[in-house]
Formats: C-alpha cells, sequence, structure tokens
C-alpha cells in the first residue's frame, strides 16, 4: 500500500489512456510496483465512477487496489470532522491516510494539497503527486514495497 | 505443509509449493496446475510414495517417464531424473520431508533414492541397478551424532515398490547386529521411521473435473471410492436412510440443505427408494421450488456438486481434498456459495482444501468470508500458476485482514483487466 488515489483523478488514472500527468502512477499500477488504497467515502467514490467500476473491481481482484475497512477510515473521518481542523472537506482522505500510513496523494484539489501535508493532521506529514514531475515520490513511496518484497522474499527462500 | 517437486514437465526448476487449508489454485490453462495436483495426491498417497507413487491413479494420469521428466528441447534433451517430495509439521517445532528421486528404465519410472528427514535424523537411501546404500545420522544436542551406513544387494526378484522398504529394512536388521548400536533399540525405531517414511497422513482424495451423469435410478450399490462420485449416490441413499439425530445422515442432509439453499440449487434432498430392502433401486429427488422432482429432470449443476458436497462433509473422511474445477455447470450464485462452503469446511482444521478453479466468484466470496472474519486470513492462500515461457513459474499470493490480495506479480489478472479495457475502450474514438 503505497498512495491514494483522490476520486477527481482517478478516472483519468484508471483507464486504458491516462491523462499524461498520471502516466507514472498508472505504470506504477500496472507493473504492480504500486498498491493504491481505498475504503470509506473513497470507496463509494470510486462506486459512482460507473464507466470505470468494472476496471476497478479488477483493479481490486489483481491486487492492484487496496481495500481498507470502511469502519476505521469513518471513525478517523468523524473525529477529523468533529476537530474542524481540515480546510478541505475531504477529511475521508486523510482518514484513510491516516488508517493505512499511506502518505502519497494523487489529487488535483488544492485544499486537500494543504491538508495532506499539514503535519498537525498527518505526522510524517503526506506529500501530493500531481504530475511526471513528481514521478520521484513514486519511486520514493512504492519501489519500496510490492516488488521489493517480493525479492526479499525470494531471496530468503533462496 | 510443502509439496517439493522438480523436473517435471514444465516445473523445470526446484519448486517448493506451500499448501495451506484452503489452497486455491488458480492461472490459465495448461500452466501446471493439474500437473501439480497430481503430484501432490502422488506424494500424499502413504501406500506408494516414495517407492513406486501413482503417478497414473484417476482422475490423473502423468503417463511415463518421458512424458513426466521436464523436456528442455534441443540439445538439453530431457532430463535424466525427477524429483517430488513432501515436508510438513508433525507438531512441537518439528517437521518431517522426504524428497525422492526418479529416474528412467526402458520408460518406466523408477525411484533411484530418497532423501528422508524427521526432526533429529536423516536417511539418505540411493539405489543403483541391484544395489543399495543406506546412511543414516541422527543428531542430538550436546551428544556426537550417531551414523550409520548400510550397504547391500537386492535379490533380483524385488521389485522397487513398497516391498523394497522391508527387504532393505530387514537388511538393515540384519547388519546392525553386528554392529553397536544394536543395543540401542530407540536409535533402531528412529532408523525404521526414516525408512518408513514418516506418519501416516489422514487420507487424500481426488475428484476429477467432470462427475458422473445423474441416472434416473440407482440399481448398483458400490461406496468404493470413485474420483468421479460414482459411489455417492450409494453413500446419500444409505446414510440419509438413517433417521437417527446427530447420526452422519443427519449431518450430510443438513449440510445438503444449507449448501443447497444458499446457492439456488435446490431446497431439499431426499432419496425414493423403489421396495422395502435396503438393496432395492432407489432415486435421487430434489425439489427446488416444488414437490420433489427426479435428479435428471433438475439442472445439470446439481448433480455435479453433489459429489463435491458430500465428499467434504462426511467425518470419516477428513484429510486431504483435492479437487478440480468444482464449480462446472454451476450459475455464479452457486460458485459464491461453494466459496463460503470451503472457508467454512477448511475452518474446522481436520481437513485441506486444495481447489483448482477458473471461478472468480467462487474466489472473491473465499475473500469476502477473510474480510468478514469466517476465516483467518493464515488458512487461506492462492497459489496462481504462469507460465511466461517454457517454464511454470507458481507463486504464493496471501490475502490480508480485509480479503485483499497482497503482493500479488503483475501477470496476475493480466489479461482480465486487459479486457476489461477492451470493453471500456468499445465506442471511444480512440477505439474506432
Amino acid at each position: 500500500m503505497c498512495l491514494i488515489v483522490d476520486a477527481n483523478v482517478a478516472a483519468m488514472t484508471f483507464t486504458p489512456n491516462p491523462a499524461p500527468d498520471f502516466q507514472p502512477v498508472w505504470d506504477a499500477l500496472w507493473k504492480c510496483r504500486a498498491t493504491a488504497v481505498f475504503g470509506g467515502q473513497l470507496a463509494q467514490e470510486y462506486y459512482e465512477l460507473r464507466r470505470h467500476r468494472r476496471i476497478i473491481r479488477e483493479m481490486e481482484r489483481s491486487g492492484r487496489l487496496c481495500r481498507v475497512a470502511d469502519a476505521k477510515v469513518r471513525d478517523a473521518t468523524n473525529r477529523l470532522i468533529r476537530s474542524e481542523a481540515c480546510v478541505s472537506d475531504d477529511e475521508h482522505i486523510v482518514a484513510l491516510a491516516k488508517v493505512s500510513g499511506v502518505r502519497l496523494l494523487c489529487s488535483h484539489d488544492r485544499d486537500l494539497h494543504t491538508d495532506f501535508t499539514n503535519p498537525r493532521l498527518l505526522r510524517p506529514p503526506g506529500h501530493v503527486y500531481q504530475n511526471p514531475a513528481h514521478a520521484h515520490l513514486i519511486r520514493k513511496f512504492c519501489d519500496g514495497s510490492a516488488t521489493s518484497r517480493r525479492k526479499a522474499r525470494r531471496s530468503r527462500k533462496r | 505443509m510443502d509439496i517439493v517437486l522438480e523436473h517435471v514437465r514444465s516445473f523445470a526448476r526446484r519448486c517448493e509449493i506451500p499448501l495451506r487449508p484452503l489452497t486455491l489454485l488458480v492461472g490459465e490453462n495448461s500452466t501446471g496446475k493439474s500437473t501439480f495436483l497430481a503430484v501432490a495426491a502422488a506424494v500424499l498417497d502413504r501406500r506408494g510414495f516414495p517407492w513406486s507413487p501413482a503417478f497414473n491413479s484417476p482422475p490423473y494420469s502423468l503417463g511415463n517417464f518421458d512424458t513426466i521428466a521436464t523436456y528442455k528441447g534441443g540439445k538439453y534433451g530431457r532430463d535424466q531424473q525427477f524429483t517430488m517430495g513432501i515436508r510438513y509439521d508433525v507438531g512441537e517445532g518439528r517437521s518431517h520431508e522426504t524428497i525422492a528421486t526418479y529416474a528412467n528404465e526402458h520408460g518406466q519410472v523408477i525411484l533411484s533414492g530418497f532423501r528422508s528427514c524427521d526432526a533429529d535424523i536423516t536417511g539418505e537411501l540411493s539405489l543403483d541397478q541391484n544395489r543399495f546404500r543406506f546412511e543414516v545420522c541422527q543428531t542430538t544436542d550436546g551428544a556426537a551424532p550417531l551414523r550409520a551406513d548400510f550397504e547391500g544387494e537386492l535379490p533380483g526378484a524385488v521389485s522397487r515398490d513398497t516391498m523394497l522398504g522391508f527387504t532393505i529394512w530387514n537388511q538393515v536388521l540384519e547388519a546392525s547386529r553386528e554392529k553397536e548400536f544394536a543395543k540401542q533399540p530407540a536409535f533402531l525405531r528412529r532408523v525404521h521411521e526414516v525408512l518408513e517414511v514418516g506418519p501416516p497422513f489422514m487420507g487424500c482424495h481426488s475428484l476429477a473435473p467432470i462427475r458422473s451423469k445423474p441416472r434416473r435410478t440407482y440399481d448398483e450399490f458400490s461406496e468404493e471410492y470413485s474420483p468421479e462420485g460414482d459411489h455417492i449416490p450409494t453413500l446419500i441413499a444409505r446414510l440419509l436412510a438413517s433417521a437417527e439425530k446427530r447420526s452422519e445422515g443427519a449431518r450430510l442432509r443438513d449440510a445438503l440443505v444449507h449448501f443447497g439453499q444458499e446457492s439456488g440449487l435446490f431446497r431439499k434432498l431426499d432419496v425414493k427408494r423403489l421396495g422395502k430392502q435396503l438393496t432395492d433401486p432407489f432415486q435421487i429427488q430434489v425439489s427446488v421450488a416444488g414437490p420433489l422432482v427426479n435428479l435428471t429432470d433438475v439442472g445439470y449443476g446439481v448433480s455435479q456438486v453433489l459429489p463435491v458436497v458430500v465428499q467434504s462433509v462426511l467425518k470419516s473422511r477428513h484429510g486431504i481434498y483435492l479437487l478440480q474445477q468444482p464449480e462446472v455447470h454451476l450459475h455464479p450464485r452457486a460458485q459464491a456459495a461453494l466459496g463460503t462452503f470451503f472457508a467454512d469446511m477448511a475452518r474446522r482444521g481436520d481437513r485441506t482444501f486444495v481447489v483448482e478453479t477458473h471461478s472468480d466468484h467462487l474466489v472473491d466470496r473465499v475473500r469476502y468470508e477473510v474480510a468478514q472474519g469466517r476465516i483467518s486470513r493464515d488458512r487461506v492462500m492462492i497459489l496462481f500458476f504462469d507460465k511466461p515461457g517454457l517454464e511454470t513459474e507458481v507463486t504464493p499470493i496471501q490475502l490480508d485482514d480485509q480479503g485483499n490480495v497482497v503482493d500479488a506479480p503483475a501477470s496476475y489478472r493480466r489479461f482480465f483487466l486487459e479486457e476489461e479495457f477492451r470493453l471500456f475502450a468499445r465506442g471511444t474514438t480512440e477505439c474506432a
């Protein structure tokens, strides 16, 4: 689990022809170098992407998307809403990051960027991917996950 | 438990494939799933393994040496030997392992040796023509290891089956009289254990991918196990005749009705006897929505799934179940119900299910059962069989507490995702 794809960019990422800005994200997901997490309200938002629903389901079946327990995300979201600490109305994304431990977000929402990188909301603070200039973030947060774990497991076996 | 195989068909390199109480084998056709099941059945058959494993016992047919040993092609030709074996825990942190190697003799498969480890003792048997050599070494904490080597000649008439084990054991016994450890019966007992190859398994039951056709009336009575499930109607007739509560028949009836309702296949199942004797012909009847009707008058899927369910719930049949495509002829609802059924059975702990499947609905339901906490993720594993070139690669894929697939390789379900892309792109300008 290494990144969150916000619903506002999910449709341009989870497609056969992703937007150029999100091509590196898609490449990482396609090659299973990255796993995106979703859950709680984000799962509902994904579900509402009617055209992409089957692709999203297949990504989840293949392990490219990873579901986090809705109840945990909902509880964390409610706590954030009560604290009124968020600038954006996307407390559920910050909550998802808190619950899953993921610190990389793909989003075009400026207010959410502020919240996601706010150390008072997320500790350690998150990072935001917006375009290929941020591809180093994918390498930093994702390349150390699935592939290297598989390699490590194989070498341990040997 | 691990199944070990090397140089077997497309398993060119050594593979140590783990099994969990519920192991789902997935992958495209001809990637080695059935070969793996055949090898698993062979090494789990204690009557035959390692002396003369049943490579062609129904429903499997691995053939002779030339169809089993890996063919590498060109100048590399066919491997001269192949290896298969098993490793399992025997409790108290101990494990047992038997890895056997087989060679070619006039096209037939013959044992050329095996290595057997049981906790502190290791035995290695090598066979060459009519001679054998058996080396044993026992290590105990703080003491020098006990070693013993036995060599001898085998009588020409002895075939390389289980009798060979007894023949070697007799020679070991005779030779040991002259050696100092003859006075150590504990060591000799351990040597015998190693030679006899481990404690017995509870049994291994294989079910074929196509089960026998239903019949309007059954008039032959045999409960002898058949991989196609020919024995199932007789078994159902006998067990359901018992009116006792808590009997195996009552348990079977409950399980059948429960599965039938969950799967939408039937609400009730009963046996209609065409006479007063237990040996009179009988019919199997099911009720889908209205009155009971003959098994042949309802969907084919009912008769195909009955052997899977009946065989799996029988109390006396605990052990390891190797099932090939239990979902054939079933509607997705029934396929999903099978997922719940297997999860429920595997949770109990006294049986292991190795299920070769092409059903997304079955796999999805198992993941759902894990997410619901009805079965621990530690009891479930997906084995992904892939054949990018000539060799099979097996990737064990685990589930997390939410039923998510963890650390799957990029090739896992790639076809399905590409298919969704093709469907997605229909009608878009890029596609046109």
